[in-house]
This record gives C-alpha cells, sequence and structure tokens, in this order.
C-alpha cells in the first residue's frame, strides 16, 4: 500500500483501540458512550479509506447520530431514576479476559495463515452506483422487508416503553 | 489488508471482553455495539478486495438492523428497570434453574 | 340329528339350564326348596333320557360325533366344540346323570337344617356339577375336555369349601384345588405338545394318527405320561391322594356324588375315553398298572387305622380307583370300566349310608357310634350291602368286577403288582367291616338318640343297594356293549376263589378284631407299632409336602421376591437416582444471567475456531 494511506490507517487503528478501550474499561459510563462515540467516528474514517463513501456518510448519520443518542438518553432515564452513579466492575473479568484474549490470539493467527490477493487496486467503478441499482434490483427484497423491521421496532419499542396507563 | 483484519479482530475481541465483564446493562449494549463495527470493518475490507459491490450492501442492512436492535433492547433495559428496580446484569437472573 | 345325540345334548343341557337360571335368577335361588326342585328335575330328566339313551344303544350300537363351529375361524383346532356319543359315553352318562340323582334326593332329607339361601346354593353348585361332569363325559376333543375338567375341579372346590366358615373346609378345599392344579399343568402340557405334533384337539384325528404310527413313540411317550399326571391328580392316585382324605370336610352328599362316584372316577374315565392313545405306550401302561396297584396298598393299609368313619370311605375310594388304573395298565379297559360302573353305585351308597349314621348319631367318630343296627335297619342294612360289594364277596357286584381285574392282572404275568392287589383285598375287606362292627355292632357308645333316616333319604340309598346286587350279573352285556364284536374271552382261574377266600379272611379278622376280643387289635398294633405309627402319620407324606410348599418353594419364592426388589427395580432406582444427580449437577450452569450465557457461547466459538483451524 502507498505510503499516505499506511500512515492514516496506523494513526486512526490506534486512536480506534485506544477507544474500544475507553469503552470497556471507562468507569463512568457517560465516558463509556463518549469513547463509543468515538469508535464509530473511527471507523467511518477507515470506511473512507477502503472507497466505502456511502456507507460511511450512513455510519455517522445513524450510528454515530441515532445510537449514541439513544443511549444517551437511556442513561438519562434510568440513572435519574435511581439517582446514583452506577458501578461498573464486574467480578468476572479473568475469566473474561483470557476468553476475549485467546479469541483474539486464534483469530489472529487464523488470518496470518490466509494468503491474501493483491490489495492494491479497490474498486474500479462507483461502488455507490452499484449499491443503489442494487438495493432496487437484486435486493429489492430485504429492502423493503427492513423498512418492515423498522417500522416494527419502532412500534415495539413504543409499546414497551409505554407507561400503563392504569397506573 | 491483514492489517485491517487484524484490526477487527482485535475489536471484536474488545468487544466481547466489554460484553461479558461489564455489569450495567447499557454498558453491554456498548459492547454489542463495538461487535457489530468490527464485523463491519471486516465485511468492507472484502468487498474492497473483492471488488464486489454485495459486501457493502450488507453493512448497510447490518447497521440498519443494528438501530433498531439498540432501539428495542433499550426499551427492554427500562422496562426491566422498572420491574426489578435495578439495571445491574447480575441481579436479572429470572431464568434461574 | 339323530335321536340318541339329541338325547345326549339334552343330557348335557338341563342341568346347565338349572345351573344357570338358579346362578341368575336371585329369587330362586334364595327360596331353598323350589331352587332344589329345579335342579332335581334337571338331573331327573337327565336320568331319563340317558336311560334311554343306553337302552337304544343297546340293541343298535352308534357311534356319533357333532360338532358345533363356536369361533369365527371356520377351521383349524380350536374351531368347535361337541361331543361324541358312543357306548363308551352313554353308559358314563347314565352312571353320572343316575348318582347325581340319588345324592340330590338324599340331600333334600340330610341337608333340611340348612338356611334357605344356603340350600339354593348348594343346589345350584350341584347342578353346576352335573352340568361339567356331563360335558367332560360327551367332549371329543382334548380342549374341550380340559375345559370342563377345570370347571369340574371347580365346583370341587365349591362344594367342598360349602360351609366356608369352616377353617378346615376352607382349607381342605384350597388343598384339593391346589393339589390337582399340579396334575392339571402335566394335563395341559401333554395336550398342548400333542397339539404341537399333531395341530389338532379332535380324539378321532388324533386316534387315527396314532394307530397309523404317524407320532413317534418317544414323544408319544412322553405326552401320554404327562397326561397320566393329569389323570392321577384328578383320581387321587399317589403321590396325588392327599387332597381326598381332607376334602370329606365338605358334606357327605357331595363326598357320595363327586369324592366316590364320579369326579374322582374322571382320571379313569379320561383314559378309557383316550386308550388308544395310551395302549401303544408301553411306558405309560407300565406307570398305570405299578402306580395304581401301589397306590390301592397304600390307601387300604392307610383306611385300617381312621377314625373318621368318612375317611375309612375316602381311603377305600382311592385304594378302588388305584384298581382301576392297574387294570388299565394290563389293557384290561372292559374290566376296569366295569369296576367303575359298579364302584359308583356301591361307594356312593356306602357314604349316603354313612351320612344317614352321621345325621342320626351328631359325630363321623367311630368310636361315638355302636349298636346301630337295632335303631336303624335300613341304613345297616344297605351299608352291609354296600361293604359286602366293596369287599368282594358274591354275589354282589365288587366280586365280579374286582376280579376281572385280578385275572387280567395275574394274565398279564406282573408279579409284584398282583401281589399288591391281592394284599389290598384282604385290608378292604378287613376295613370295611371293622367300620360295620363299630358303628353298627358292639356296645352303644353315642349319647344321641339314634333313629332311622327320612325315606327321602333311605329310598335313594335302597335303590344303590339293589343296584349293586345286581349289576355285577351284567359283565357280559357289558362287554358286549362297549365293544361289539370283541370275543369274551373266559379264563379258568383260581384267582376269583383266591381273592374270595382273602376277602372272607379279612372279614373274619374283623369280626374277631372288633367283634370279639376286644384286646387283639391292641396287641396287633403294639407289635406292629413302627408300621401303624407310620399309617397314623399317613406315612408322613402330608409333612412332606408340607415342608416342600414352605421351603422350597416359599423359598424360591422370597429369592425371586429379592432379585424383584433389588435387582431389578434397583437398576430401575439407579437409574433415576443418576438422572437426579447429574440434573442437580447440571443445572448449576443455569444461572439465569444472560452474561454467563455469552461465556457459553464465546467459548463455543472457540472451539469452533480451533476446529476449524485443526480441521486444515
Amino acid at each position: 500500500m502507498p505510503e499516505g494511506t499506511q500512515i492514516i490507517f496506523f494513526i486512526t487503528a490506534a486512536l480506534l483501540l485506544i477507544s474500544a478501550l475507553g469503552v470497556a474499561f471507562l468507569k463512568n459510563l457517560f465516558h463509556s458512550v463518549l469513547a463509543l462515540a468515538a469508535v464509530l467516528v473511527l471507523t467511518a474514517v477507515l470506511f473512507l479509506t477502503l472507497q466505502a463513501e456511502f456507507v460511511a456518510a450512513v455510519q455517522i448519520l445513524l450510528y454515530t447520530g441515532g445510537v449514541i443518542t439513544l443511549v444517551v438518553f437511556a442513561i438519562m432515564l434510568t440513572e435519574k431514576l435511581i439517582g446514583t452513579r452506577l458501578t461498573q466492575t464486574n467480578r468476572k473479568m479473568a475469566v473474561a479476559g483470557s476468553l476475549s484474549l485467546a479469541l483474539v490470539l486464534f483469530l489472529v493467527y487464523a488470518i496470518r495463515q490466509e494468503k491474501l490477493l493483491d490489495f492494491s487496486k479497490g474498486f474500479s467503478f462507483d461502488a455507490t452506483r452499484e449499491i443503489a441499482s442494487g438495493f432496487l434490483s437484486e435486493f429489492v427484497v430485504p429492502f423493503e422487508a427492513l423498512s418492515l423491521l423498522l417500522l416494527a421496532s419502532l412500534i415495539g419499542a413504543l409499546v414497551l416503553a409505554k407507561e400503563d396507563e392504569n397506573e | 489488508m491483514s492489517n485491517y483484519l487484524i484490526l477487527s479482530a482485535i475489536l471484536f475481541g474488545i468487544g466481547t471482553f466489554t460484553v461479558i465483564s461489564r455489569r450495567n446493562a447499557i454498558g453491554i449494549l456498548l459492547g454489542i455495539e463495538l461487535l457489530l463495527n468490527a464485523v463491519n470493518l471486516n465485511f468492507i475490507a472484502f468487498a474492497f478486495l473483492r471488488e464486489n459491490s454485495v459486501g457493502l450492501v450488507f453493512v448497510l442492512f447490518t447497521i440498519a438492523v443494528t438501530v433498531a436492535e439498540v432501539a428495542l433492547g433499550l426499551a427492554i433495559v427500562i422496562l426491566i428497570f422498572r420491574l426489578k428496580k435495578t439495571i445491574q446484569a447480575d441481579e436479572v437472573n429470572l431464568l434461574k434453574g | 340329528m339323530n335321536l340318541n345325540a339329541q338325547l345326549a345334548l339334552w343330557v348335557f343341557l338341563l342341568p346347565t339350564l338349572a345351573a344357570i337360571i338358579l346362578g341368575v335368577v336371585y329369587p330362586l335361588r334364595r327360596s331353598g326348596k323350589p331352587a332344589a326342585y329345579l335342579s332335581i328335575f334337571g338331573v331327573g330328566l337327565s336320568t331319563i333320557f340317558s336311560i334311554w339313551n343306553l337302552i337304544l344303544i343297546k340293541s343298535t350300537p352308534v357311534s356319533v360325533s357333532i360338532k358345533y363351529h363356536w369361533l369365527p375361524a371356520s377351521s383349524g383346532a380350536l374351531a368347535y366344540v361337541g361331543l361324541w356319543l358312543d357306548s363308551i359315553s352313554a353308559v358314563m352318562l347314565a352312571v353320572v346323570s343316575g348318582v347325581a340323582l340319588a345324592v340330590q334326593v338324599y340331600s333334600l332329607g340330610y341337608m333340611s337344617q340348612e338356611s334357605k339361601p344356603s340350600l339354593g346354593r348348594y343346589y345350584t353348585y350341584h347342578s353346576l356339577f352335573a352340568a361339567s361332569m356331563l360335558g367332560l363325559v360327551l367332549a371329543n376333543n382334548l380342549l374341550e375336555v380340559y375345559l370342563f375338567w377345570e370347571l369340574v375341579g371347580v365346583c370341587s372346590y365349591l362344594l367342598i369349601g360349602f360351609w366356608y366358615h369352616k377353617p378346615e373346609a376352607a382349607r381342605a378345599a384350597v388343598k384339593a384345588f391346589w393339589v390337582t392344579r399340579f396334575g392339571d399343568m402335566g394335563l395341559i402340557l401333554g395336550i398342548i405338545l400333542l397339539w404341537g405334533q399333531t395341530g389338532t384337539f379332535d380324539y378321532q384325528e388324533i386316534f387315527s394318527l396314532v394307530k397309523t404310527s404317524q407320532i413317534p413313540l418317544g414323544f408319544l411317550s412322553l405326552v401320554s405320561v404327562l397326561m397320566l399326571l393329569g389323570a392321577f391328580g384328578k383320581s387321587a392316585q399317589f403321590p396325588f391322594h392327599i387332597w381326598l382324605p381332607d376334602a370329606m370336610e365338605g358334606p357327605t352328599p357331595v363326598s357320595a356324588l363327586i369324592h366316590a362316584a364320579t369326579m374322582v372316577a374322571a382320571g379313569v374315565y379320561l383314559v378309557i375315553r383316550l386308550f388308544p392313545l395310551f395302549e401303544s405306550v408301553p411306558l405309560a401302561l407300565g406307570v398305570l398298572t405299578y402306580v395304581g396297584s401301589f397306590t390301592a396298598l397304600l390307601a387300604a393299609s392307610l383306611a385300617t387305622r381312621q377314625a373318621d368313619i368318612k375317611r375309612v370311605l375316602a381311603y377305600s375310594t382311592v385304594s378302588q380307583l388305584g384298581f382301576m388304573m392297574a387294570a388299565l395298565g394290563v389293557t384290561a379297559q372292559v374290566a376296569s370300566y366295569f369296576h367303575l360302573f359298579n364302584h359308583a353305585f356301591f361307594k356312593a351308597l356306602l357314604f349316603l349310608a354313612a351320612g344317614s349314621v352321621i345325621h342320626s348319631v351328631g359325630s363321623n367318630n367311630l368310636s361315638e357310634m355302636g349298636n346301630l343296627s337295632k335303631k336303624m335297619r335300613i341304613t345297616s342294612a344297605v351299608f352291609i350291602a354296600g361293604g359286602l360289594a366293596l369287599a368282594g364277596i358274591w354275589p354282589f357286584s365288587g366280586f365280579f368286577s374286582k376280579d376281572e381285574i385280578l385275572v387280567a392282572v395275574g394274565r398279564s404275568g406282573q408279579v409284584l403288582p398282583l401281589l399288591f392287589l391281592l394284599l389290598t383285598t384282604f385290608l378292604t375287606a378287613f376295613y370295611i367291616f371293622r367300620a360295620v362292627f363299630l358303628v353298627f355292632y358292639g356296645p352303644k357308645k353315642t349319647e344321641a338318640d339314634p333313629h332311622e333316616s327320612p325315606r327321602v333319604m333311605t329310598s335313594p340309598m335302597l335303590i344303590l343297594a339293589a343296584l349293586s346286587l345286581v349289576t355285577g350279573w351284567f359283565s357280559g352285556d357289558f362287554e358286549h356293549l362297549l365293544y361289539p364284536g370283541l370275543e369274551v374271552e373266559t379264563y379258568p382261574s383260581a384267582l376269583p376263589w383266591i381273592s374270595l377266600g382273602l376277602a372272607i379272611i379279612g372279614i373274619l379278622t374283623a369280626w374277631l378284631f372288633y367283634q370279639k376280643q376286644k384286646r387283639a387289635p391292641a396287641l396287633l398294633t403294639r407289635s406292629l407299632s413302627p408300621l401303624s405309627q407310620a399309617i397314623d402319620r399317613k406315612y408322613w407324606l402330608d409333612d412332606l409336602y408340607g415342608l416342600m410348599y414352605s421351603k422350597i418353594l416359599l423359598g424360591f419364592s422370597s429369592l425371586i421376591g429379592w432379585i424383584d426388589r433389588y435387582l431389578v427395580d434397583g437398576v430401575v432406582n439407579l437409574s433415576a437416582w443418576l438422572t437426579g444427580q447429574s440434573g442437580s449437577k447440571l443445572r448449576i450452569a443455569q444461572t439465569g444471567k444472560a452474561q454467563d450465557y455469552l461465556i457459553g457461547v464465546t467459548v463455543g466459538l472457540l472451539v469452533l475456531i480451533i476446529l476449524g483451524l485443526g480441521l486444515r
């Protein structure tokens, strides 16, 4: 890979890892959420380096914009109701740590085994156009189903979170 | 290329760790986000490698579904909170036995 | 259907109908006397028909076999029941229904003290028994005969235990059923084996197979010995004889009918009926001869020391049946059947007369009687008549039939059985006249005021006594009837004279002991004391059986019980316990916490990855 992209990659990757560790370890839940926001944005940057512009845009819009907002609201609701700061530590750290570590190691090992093709070319066509035409031809059914899903989850969330009228 | 994959693997590992070790239910949801992110990165990397736009489409779907899932997940968390007055995952063991 | 068969069918059906009506219609049964009259009516008509039948057959011999399909299968061994009427079954029909009639009429007097429902129950059982016995006589296939065989056993049980509140009676009934059951196992085994080989239960088909030597001899020997076990059980031959003396707990008329004249004769009748099967098996014949003669002697010796008048007669029956079995063993079926015929009458007579005595004196015990001949003229006369017939004194019937048997055994050249039988002849005369002298002569030892029995009881006895006098003269006709065309051979033989002499000596001995010198019996007892002790303990046979039962059978049962509880159930319990244990151990993994489950998922994922890597 050309030098410039590589540098961007490594910097982004480093920041990404630090933020992810922040999500995992930060005691204050708010801080964790902010770390997650960082993760999401940095991931979008990585998408850009991989010529997936549209996906990057969607990532920022939906994930960073929508999901983070949701989670923040949820934290505010639950925290308010309890009235205390929540503690985050868990007794199972050792187990979790070792398991995750093992997982990562095996995955890395597996990846290393692979002989991968030449990575330098990238998309020779306009990917976004392909996505668009794909949505309306090959993937039209999942597309429509997705809209149905979103509707269902919207209603579902409303119903679930509603206060009981009798109370 | 393998760098991207390795990165996504590490993210996946951190995500797993988060999910298992966080006590707060919302913390767990954050961990799930991490996991999904790692997976998306993986898909895009491969789509780039193989010049196939299907990978990108799949990622879009994933993102959309994740959004729905988070919304519902939070709704459930709030409900459980109302029921048990806590969102500590340890204490929600209604399925015990 | 020809007239004979029709008559025979009605002979069977009448008591059956009576039994069914009495069984089903409560009020009739509870009313006592009317139930009795219905039953007597049924048997009475049966007797008339069977005698009519016999007269017809005498002029034109007949052999009719009728089959009724009773199962949907139109062919095959199980498909039908039926009757086989020929001279053999015709004679037995007459005997059974005749004696049954006499006994049922007699019972009107004997059982007059019974309450009405009880009397009704008694006559219901009587009708049922008559039906079963007649069915047995008429059966034309092995399965049918087994069915009626069992029915007859049930009736015996019901009637022995008629006074069921008496524990001895209940026990005796169970003992009778149990011991005969043993024999019946042999019978059914033999029947099934035979069916397995021949594919049929029908008498005539089997006979033709045997005659044409299609059944291997070894197999046939096995089957016939097994069937003999059944016959021995029913006819109380050694070693199955133990139930008959105990069966005397039942009412005396019942003893007369079932345990003297008819049911116990069923074993002999079966052998006679199936004789084509047995006559070609030397082993079976040998068994018959030896078991028969040995039993005769055994029982006669036991009879000499009985204190209960009915037990004397019971052992006497066993002894005489032994005579019949021995005769069959030397292929003298005619002699055997003739003796059965005569025995039915005089033994029934003896029992009825004994019942008359018991009824008037109030006790069965010989030492509580005495000097009854003056007050009970008719009873004593008929008892003595019966006794003379039993002892085999000319001109009474027993003389003729017993001598035919002795001659046949003598001609066969088997010395030991002959000796047994001769000795038995002596003992027979002795024991029966011991009874005569103790009961009817000598000093009066009873407190009660004896009186003659009412006419309803004495009339049957008189008829039977007349028969005992007369039937002996018909031996020629008898042979001719049963086996028309058979040459009647007469053999000059000293045996009839020898047996007559022995019998007279027996009577004299009894007279000496019990009339004249009272010390002699005591002297003899002391000098032969081991023998008399053995006799008193019935040769310890009952004790032996009891021991076998309690130690071996019950021991075996408890072993099986233990195996069942601890091994068989143990396996089941063990698996249940294991399941429970593993369940409670595995339950620990179900914490209910989502994160723990996730750990499980991750572990699984790891395993898959490793496996995937390994498979490369």
